[in-house]
């Protein structure tokens, strides 16, 4: 099975929450391979996190700020595809720390904006993860 | 050779109206070589006939003549990043090959954001729905140009 959390970006409640449920967790530092990639680049498409005991793989996507349309395209698109509702998960990811990166993201470079953003992502990191496990028991059986 | 049938999801803001002729034209229930009526355009189904409950339901057109299937979709002001998603979604399910997303909403003119936004989000169909169709109009042989592209596209992605 595939499980995407899907956040309004994918680097910060979304990827929380996939590491929470990977076990990953607690850890107050965000993966190296994520910490200097520019912002918009992590926009494109589901990021591989990890996969779990079980074999299934763990992703993240950004769906921008109608995460409910996004979540239902995935899943028309899933059944589409002629793919049962098990073998791909789509769990919606919300907290404000993803709104203020989505509005830093839009300072444009010249001003300081890609600082700004990787400063908002380590503080924000150091916060959100707190919210999130209710929302991931959710999806993580027993 | 194995023939592929492919899905083709064409998408634009509300799905009602450029990605509806685009899925028209592909199906060939318009004509191309001429600008369609005000009739020809409103007997197409979901043209100018949707509503915000709609917005990322990707809902089914009808079968081109190789067989592929064809959609349409509305994803509000995502643009290209909707099809990177959907392209993305589809490659982790390792049916990348087996799809085609296209983004119509760089196809739609001011007189089209007008009148739609007059039409489906302000329920005035008067004066929006005769603003929406001559934009949709004028944009009609761009719109020709992008569904040539992707039929070729196509013919290619499903091996004939």
């Amino acid at each position: 099975m595939k499980i995407i959390f899907l956040g309004h970006n994918p680097i910060q409640a979304a990827l929380i929450a996939a590491h929470i449920y990977l076990d990953k967790l607690p850890s107050l530092e965000q993966p190296e391979s994520l910490e200097k990639l520019p912002y918009r680049d992590l926009l494109l498409g589901p990021l591989y996190i990890g996969s779990d005991s079980k074999g299934n793989q763990v992703y993240t996507l950004g769906g921008g700020k109608d995460l409910w349309m996004v979540k239902r395209s995935i899943e028309d698109l899933r059944n589409i595809l002629s793919f049962a509702a098990g073998d791909l998960l789509v769990e919606s990811v919300s907290t404000r720390g993803d709104r203020i990166l989505g509005w830093l993201s839009k300072v444009p470079p010249f001003l300081g904006g890609r600082h700004l953003n990787l400063l908002a992502r380590q503080i924000l990191w150091r916060f959100q993860h707190r919210v999130l496990e209710e929302l991931v028991a959710r999806v993580k059986p027993g | 050779m194995r023939v592929r049938l492919l899905k083709i999801i064409y998408h634009c803001y509300g799905g009602a109206h450029s990605s509806v002729i685009a899925a028209a034209l592909h199906l060939k229930w318009i004509e191309k070589h001429r600008l369609p009526t005000l009739e020809e355009m409103m007997a197409i189904p979901y043209y100018d006939k949707t509503d915000n409950g709609d917005f990322g339901s990707i809902r089914f057109m009808g079968i081109d003549e190789s067989g592929n299937e064809v959609y349409v979709l509305g994803k509000k002001g995502m643009g290209e990043k909707y099809t990177h998603i959907l392209m993305g979604v589809a490659k982790i399910m390792g049916r990348e090959d087996d799809l085609i997303a296209v983004d119509c909403l760089n196809r739609v003119n001011w007189s089209m954001k007008l009148g739609g936004f007059l039409s489906r989000r302000m329920g005035l169909i008067f004066p929006g729905r005769p603003v929406l169709v001559r934009g949709t109009r004028k944009a009609f042989l761009t719109l020709v140009n992008l569904v040539e592209t992707v039929r070729l596209k196509s013919l290619r992605g499903s091996g004939v």
